[in-house]
C-alpha cells in the first residue's frame, strides 16, 4: 500500500482509462446501466403500474433526489472518511433557509445563495473536525443532532409553505418529458466523474482515500481535501433541500426522514469501496437508481415499508461483505 | 474493587463536573433538587448507561456498534408481542435473539475484516425494517393485565426506581466482568493492539463475538425496559438510543480507538448527560433542545479528547 503512486490510483478509476478498442470500451462504460435497464424492463412487463408515465417520472425524481445527495456524499467516501450521518439534517436546513428567505420576499437566487453559503459553512466545519482526525461517523452524528435541533427550534417546528413557488419549474417541471431534477442529477454525475478523473484536485482526492499517509508524503494537502469533500457533500445535500422545496412548495422538519439511510444504502449497494480510494462516482448514482426502483416495484407489489427497509439493509450488507471478501482475496 | 473503580485523573474530573453541575443546577433550576426528580434522573441513567455500556464493549475492542437503537426496537417489540403468551418467555426470546444476532455480527467482523461501523449501519437499516415488519400498523402494546409491571418499575423508592436499580446492577456486573474475567481482559488486549493480542494467543473471534453479543443484549435490555415502562414499543421509538449511547460512552472517556474504558466513568458520563437534560427539561425549553445539548456535549468531548491526545502525543515525542 505504501508504494501506491498517483498513476496506480488513476488506473484504478474506470473512467480514467483511455478508451481502447472502441466498441468494447463503450460496452464496458454502458455495463452499469444494463442491470438498471433489465430491471426496468422486467418490471414494466410483470408489475402492474410500473410502466406508466406518472410512475416512471416519480421513480426518476426520487432516484434523482437520493442520487444527488449520494454523489455529494461519495466525495466523503472516496476521500476515505466513510459517510456522513448528517445528510438529511443538512437538506432540511437548506430547505428551511431557502423557504424562509423566499417568504421574506428575497429573490429566489438570493435564497439559493444563502442556503449554499450555509452549506459551505456547515460542511466546512464538519470537514475541518474530521480532517483533524475525529471519527467522521460519530462527528457527523453529533453535528446532525445539533443542527436538526437548532433548525427545528428556530423554525418553531412550523411548516413554511411557498405560494407562489419561484422554483416550481426546477423541482417539479420537465424538459422534453424528462424531470428537471433528473437532468440536474445526470449533469452532476458527469461533472463529478470528470472532476475525479481529469482534474488534479480530483485525483488527489482519490489518492487521499487510497492512502492518506502516502498522499501526505507526496505533498497532497490531504486535510484540505477532506474539508473540500465535506463541503461538496453539504452542497449536494443543500441542493436536494432546495429541489424538494421546489417540488412540494413547502419546508417542514420531517420532509427528509430516511434520506441519510437511503444515501448510505445507495453508496454501499452501488459498490463504491467504502474504505475510499476508488473514484467510481457513477456507482453512487447507480446505487440510488437501483434502490429507488426496487423500492418502487415492491411498493407496487404491495410489500410494506418494513420489508423494503429490511431488504435495503440486507442488500447493502451483502454487497459490502462481498466487496470486502473479494478485496481480501485479490488485494 | 480498586481495579473496578480505577480512580484515575479522568474519574476525578468527571466527579468534579458532576458535583459542580449538581450544586449549580440545584441552586438555579426550580424543581431540580427534589426526590422525585432524582428518581427520574437515576432511572434514565440506568437506561442510557445500559446502551452506553453496550457501545463501550464494542469501543473497547476497537470497533463500534451503530445498530443498537434498531436492536432495542426489535427486542422490545418481540418481548411485548410475546407477552400475550408469557412476558418472561418474550423477554428471554428477545434477549437470546439479540445475543445470537450480535454473536453472528462479531463472527462476521472477525472473519471478513469488514468495517464494523459500515456493517452495523446496514444492520441499523435492516433491523429498523424488521421492527416495522413485526409491528406494522401500530406499536406493540403491553397486555392490559400486565400494566402493574410498568407501575412497579417506576414507583420511586426515595431517589431511585426499580428500573434504575436494574439498569445500575446490570451495568456494574458487566463492568466487574470486564475487569475480572479472562474474556473481559482479552477485550482490552484486543482493543489495545490486535496483533499483539493474537500473538499472545487471544482468540479475536471470541472477543468480537462477545463484544457485539454483549452490545446487542444490553441494547435489547434497555429497549425492553423502556417498552415496559411506557407500555408500548414502535419501530422508530428508540432512535435516540444511538446518539445517547455513543455520547454516554464518549463522555465516559472511552476512546474510539479502543483498549481503554471503565464502567464507573461511563456511569458518571451518563450522570452528566442526564443532569443537563433534566435541567433543560425543567427549564421548559422545547424538546428539540435536548438533541442540541446531547449533540453538543458529544462534539465537545470529541474535541477535548482530540486535544488531550495531541498534547499526549507531543509530550511523548519530546520525551
Amino acid at each position: 500500500m505504501a508504494d501506491l503512486s498517483v498513476n496506480d490510483v488513476a488506473a484504478r478509476q474506470g473512467s480514467a482509462q483511455p478508451a481502447k478498442g472502441g466498441g468494447r470500451a463503450w460496452l464496458r462504460r454502458a455495463a452499469p446501466f444494463l442491470p438498471i435497464l433489465a430491471l426496468a424492463g422486467v418490471a414494466a412487463l410483470t408489475v402492474d403500474g410500473f410502466g406508466t408515465a406518472p410512475n416512471l417520472i416519480a421513480v426518476v425524481q426520487a432516484s434523482a433526489i437520493t442520487g444527488i445527495a449520494a454523489i455529494g456524499t461519495a466525495a466523503i467516501t472516496i476521500s476515505g472518511k466513510f459517510v456522513s450521518l448528517a445528510i438529511e439534517q443538512q437538506a432540511v436546513t437548506a430547505a428551511y433557509i431557502f423557504a424562509a428567505a423566499v417568504s421574506a420576499g428575497q429573490p429566489a437566487l438570493v435564497a439559493v445563495l444563502l442556503a449554499f453559503a450555509a452549506a459551505v459553512l456547515l460542511g466546512g466545519a464538519q470537514g475541518y473536525l474530521v480532517s483533524r482526525g475525529l471519527n467522521p461517523i460519530v462527528t457527523t452524528l453529533a453535528f446532525g443532532s445539533v443542527l436538526f435541533g437548532s433548525v427545528v427550534m428556530l423554525a418553531d417546528n412550523r411548516t413554511i409553505t411557498l405560494s407562489p413557488n419561484p422554483i416550481a419549474w426546477l423541482g417539479g417541471g420537465t424538459t422534453f418529458g424528462i424531470p428537471n431534477q433528473a437532468i440536474v442529477f445526470a449533469v452532476l454525475l458527469v461533472l463529478g466523474s470528470l472532476f475525479l478523473s481529469r482534474t488534479k484536485l480530483g485525483r488527489q482526492m482519490v489518492l487521499t482515500g487510497a492512502n492518506a499517509r502516502a498522499a501526505d508524503l507526496v505533498g497532497v494537502p490531504t486535510r484540505r481535501i477532506v474539508v473540500f469533500a465535506f463541503v461538496a457533500a453539504a452542497l449536494a445535500a443543500a441542493l436536494v433541500g432546495i429541489l424538494v422545496v421546489g417540488q412540494v412548495s413547502q419546508a417542514k422538519s420531517d420532509m427528509f426522514r430516511g434520506l441519510t439511510i437511503d444515501v448510505v444504502a445507495a453508496i454501499l449497494v452501488g459498490g463504491i469501496a467504502i474504505q475510499g480510494g476508488e473514484g467510481q462516482l457513477w456507482r453512487a448514482g447507480f446505487g440510488a437508481i437501483v434502490l429507488t426502483m426496487l423500492g418502487n416495484i415492491m411498493l407496487l407489489l404491495g410489500i410494506d415499508a418494513g420489508v423494503r427497509d429490511l431488504i435495503k439493509g440486507l442488500l447493502a450488507g451483502g454487497v459490502l461483505l462481498s466487496m470486502t471478501l473479494l478485496k481480501a482475496r485479490n488485494p | 474493587m480498586t481495579r473496578l473503580l480505577d480512580l484515575d485523573a479522568g474519574f476525578k474530573v468527571r466527579l468534579a463536573v458532576c458535583a459542580v453541575l449538581l450544586v449549580v443546577l440545584s441552586a438555579t433550576v426550580p424543581g431540580f433538587a427534589t426526590i422525585s426528580n432524582a428518581a427520574s434522573i437515576t432511572e434514565n441513567i440506568g437506561l442510557i448507561a445500559l446502551v452506553g455500556t453496550g457501545i463501550m464493549l464494542t469501543m473497547v475492542v476497537g470497533q463500534l456498534d451503530l445498530a443498537v437503537a434498531s436492536v432495542a426496537a426489535v427486542a422490545a417489540i418481540m418481548a411485548l408481542s410475546l407477552a400475550e403468551t408469557s412476558l418472561t418467555l418474550g423477554i428471554v426470546v428477545a434477549l437470546l435473539t439479540a445475543g445470537l444476532y450480535g454473536a453472528v455480527i462479531g463472527y462476521v467482523i472477525d472473519r471478513t475484516g469488514v468495517n464494523s461501523l459500515v456493517l452495523t449501519v446496514c444492520m441499523l437499516i435492516a433491523l429498523r425494517g424488521l421492527a416495522l415488519v413485526l409491528a406494522p400498523k401500530r406499536p406493540a402494546i403491553l397486555p392490559g393485565d400486565l400494566f402493574h409491571i410498568s407501575d412497579a418499575l417506576v414507583i420511586p423508592w426515595g431517589p431511585v426506581t426499580l428500573l434504575g436499580i436494574i439498569g445500575f446492577a446490570i451495568v456494574l456486573a458487566v463492568g466487574w466482568l470486564m475487569r475480572n474475567s479472562k474474556l473481559g481482559l482479552s477485550m482490552y488486549a484486543v482493543g489495545g493492539n490486535v496483533e499483539r493480542a493474537r500473538g499472545s494467543g487471544v482468540s479475536t473471534t471470541r472477543v468480537y463475538m462477545a463484544a457485539f453479543a454483549g452490545s446487542a443484549m444490553l441494547g435489547a435490555t434497555a429497549g425492553i425496559l423502556a417498552a415496559l415502562r411506557s407500555g408500548s414499543a414502535s419501530g422508530i421509538g428508540f432512535d435516540g438510543f444511538l446518539l445517547a449511547g455513543i455520547t454516554v460512552a464518549v463522555v465516559g472517556g472511552v476512546p474510539l480507538e479502543g483498549g481503554r474504558g471503565t464502567i464507573v466513568n461511563v456511569l458518571l458520563g451518563a450522570l452528566i448527560i442526564r443532569l443537563i437534560s433534566s435541567a433543560v427539561a425543567l427549564g421548559g425549553i422545547p424538546g428539540s433542545f435536548e438533541s442540541i445539548v446531547t449533540g453538543a456535549i458529544l462534539l465537545a468531548m470529541l474535541l477535548l479528547d482530540y486535544q488531550l491526545r495531541r498534547k499526549g502525543r507531543t509530550r511523548h515525542a519530546h520525551a
